[in-house]
């Protein structure tokens, strides 16, 4: 990739102070976005997608801080930005976001129209009119009658209210937009939907976006890049169709195997069983180590990088001691899911 | 449900609770024993002249006539005639109930006014000194009955230091000035304000705590709503979303502020007495002592009126300002 990365997170660990001592949400956690690029970060509830979400647009909890590693904006460190740095430089003119549970997102008590005005003054020179008359446009990018601008957000369904989430996040034509669950609260009609716009962004404009999610299956349908995260750490990273057909982190095989694959209806659903662990201070063992049944000693005694998968040329990374031996073991124990490649975004 | 059916729907409303009020009162007063005449018999007066005061005044009436001649001069307006002071209630009333107004308006609005504020900055710096300590002069202030605070500020302000009257609308000698003047020329000057520093100051006092206390409690609430979150991912400053706070915590508060208003008309009878302050409680008082039918029934009647009609205000300034309320129901 010769073009400069939108976002490059490099050993970024992320930790909230508790009762308890410090708590370890990410730790050393590295990817990199490029321009235009769809990133899906996949994780069960707890390993730190959210975190980094926060992170990104500078809103992490009072007791969370970046320990540790550099996050790069366009090339600028801004891992040590403040409130106003980041209101001035970087919210909604460059990042923006569509936050988890987009029901509650926008102020009751007043028309979704002022609230877009109250954001186009803050960040830019736009006229009441303007950004109107653009809000209006992008009310119709994402099904919505433009008439409807002025309504309440009560006077909204819960789906219409995400798709205003979602034309606000494109309203002063970021460079970067975060989806934290974007379609959790959805029902799977609104959910195909809502995809259907964030592809159709995807086509007219050169944003990037990291979704996350805890649905693989989303992220196999609409991105380029993903990256599979278990408590804290990234378990593997890659492109979709390598993720795909050649996943080797244990986590992430047995996490695919956890979704039913229209290709193996008949297939029995793997479970992983356990609980992702509380990690209190440095994270130097592998976080999944005590749900792993490839694990040896050598996974709790240090935490793995992430490193290229030998025989690939993309930038497929694991992390994990394992991975060669376990990947052979699971094979050997599901006959039926050959190697065979299949096309990835034939799913419709 | 359309805002005009709602606000006519509750405009009704509004008017029957007026009725039962007036009927309670009607029914309430009739239901206690003894009344007027009772105390000029008391007083030694000749048995058949009372009987004839009873007849004169429609006392032996049946009280479905009674009930008829009250409630329907109540509509037009008229509420009788004090049986003390043989004037018109209302015309008695009147100046009380605006002597009342003058110093419990600007007393609570200030308390309101400053409760708020507190609130609100109390409740952003959650477990911050202020918020954690500073709520307590308020609240011992509002636990005091208000004539112990009234007392202590006559005692520090009028008698030791001097700097105030101890109690009084205005001098003798403004009186005279203006004897001629409108009757408002009163309320205009230096000496009236200055009469009404200590009275006001015990308002507030006493009503600082409630305003305080619900809008820091309301600001908590409101911090954990989503739009909180996603004002501050927008990049807007500290203003704005300090602007958004406000004005959803200050719902509840402006739902209380008319019903303390008038409640503080009811209520402050007390302050009105130890400031010698000619006000609506003070009128209360006298009229019970009094038996004074008329004038304490009408001085009831507007209490509850107060309230009825401040809770309706309320709710169609609400439908303004929350625009969900009036589609409830939809």
């Amino acid at each position: 990739m010769s073009e400069q990365p939108i976002l490059e997170l490099d050993d970024v660990t992320i930790q909230y102070r508790t009762a308890g001592g410090m708590l370890t949400a990410v730790s050393d956690a590295s990817f990199t976005i490029g321009k235009g690029e769809y990133f899906g970060l996949v994780g069960e509830s707890g390993c730190g997608k959210s975190t980094i979400a926060k992170t990104l647009i500078g809103a992490l909890d009072d007791n969370g801080q970046i320990s540790s590693g550099e996050i790069r904006y366009k090339g600028e460190p801004i891992q040590d930005y403040t409130e106003k740095q980041f209101n001035q430089e970087l919210r909604w003119k460059e990042i923006s976001m569509i936050p988890q549970g987009s029901m509650n997102n926008l102020d009751p008590i007043e028309k979704i129209s002022n609230q877009a005005i109250e954001i186009a003054q803050v960040h830019t020179d736009m006229t009441r009119a303007e950004a109107l008359e653009r809000f209006e446009e992008l009310f119709e990018v994402v099904g919505i009658q433009k008439s409807r601008i002025h309504d309440y957000p009560h006077q909204f369904s819960g789906g219409m209210e995400q798709r205003a989430i979602i034309a606000l996040a494109l309203f002063l034509n970021p460079s970067l937009i975060i989806a934290d669950e974007p379609t959790t609260a959805l029902d799977v009609i609104m959910q195909d939907q809502v995809f259907k716009y964030l592809d159709e962004i995807r086509e007219e404009g050169g944003a990037s976006m990291v979704l996350i999610t805890h649905d693989i299956s989303l992220v196999f349908e609409s991105c380029d890049d993903i990256a599979i995260m278990h408590s804290g750490q990234i378990a593997e990273t890659g492109d979709i169709e390598t993720i795909y057909d050649d996943s080797r982190h244990p986590y992430a095989f047995m996490l695919k195997g956890a979704f039913p694959d229209h290709r193996y209806p008949d297939r029995e659903l793997e479970i992983i069983d356990g609980y992702p662990p509380e990690n209190m201070g440095e994270v130097n063992y592998c976080t999944f180590v005590d749900r792993c049944p490839y694990a040896v000693d050598e996974c709790r005694e240090m935490a793995p990088e992430l490193e290229q998968w030998e025989g690939t040329e993309s930038d497929h990374l694991v992390a994990c001691f394992r991975s060669e031996d376990a990947y052979e073991e699971h094979q050997r124990s599901m006959p039926e899911s050959d190697s065979e490649s299949t096309e990835v975004h034939g799913d419709d | 449900m359309s805002k005009v059916r709602y606000y006519v729907l509750r405009t009704l409303q509004t008017v029957f609770m007026l009725w039962l009020a007036a009927t309670l009162l009607f029914i309430l007063f009739r239901s206690m024993p003894g009344d007027f005449t009772d105390r000029m018999l008391f007083a030694g007066a000749d048995p058949a002249a009372v009987e004839a005061f009873r007849e004169d005044w429609g006392l032996n009436d049946p009280l479905y006539v009674q009930y008829y001649r009250y409630i329907t001069n109540l509509a037009v307006g008229n509420a009788g005639v004090s049986l003390e002071y043989r004037v018109p209630v209302i015309q008695y009333i009147r100046m009380r109930l605006f002597n009342s107004f003058i110093l419990i308006a600007p007393g609570i609005t200030f308390a309101y006014l400053l409760g708020s504020l507190y609130g609100l900055l109390a409740g952003m710096k959650r477990g911050s000194i202020i918020e954690k300590y500073g709520i307590i002069p308020i609240i011992f202030l509002g636990a005091f009955p208000s004539f112990v605070t009234a007392i202590f500020l006559i005692v520090i302000f009028a008698s030791w230091l001097g700097w105030f009257p101890t109690g009084g609308l205005i001098t003798a000698d403004t009186r005279r000035l203006f004897a001629d003047a409108p009757w408002w020329r009163r309320y205009l000057t230096g000496d009236f304000l200055w009469h009404a520093a200590l009275p006001f100051t015990a308002v507030v006092c006493r009503y600082l705590f409630l305003p305080s206390l619900i809008m820091r409690t309301s600001v908590f609430e409101v911090q954990g709503q989503g739009f909180i979150f996603y004002n501050r991912i927008t990049g807007l400053p500290a203003v704005n979303r300090l602007r958004h706070i406000a004005k959803h915590a200050s719902l509840p508060v402006i739902t209380l502020y008319p019903v303390s208003m008038t409640r503080a008309i009811g209520g402050l009878v007390l302050i009105e007495i130890v400031f010698n302050w000619p006000g609506i409680g003070a009128a209360l008082v006298d009229g019970v002592l009094a038996r004074d039918y008329p004038v304490v029934q009408f001085v009831f009647f507007l209490i509850a009126a107060f309230i009825i009609i401040a809770n309706y205000a309320v709710d169609i300034i609400y439908g303004i300002i929350d625009p969900r309320i009036a589609v409830e129901g939809e």
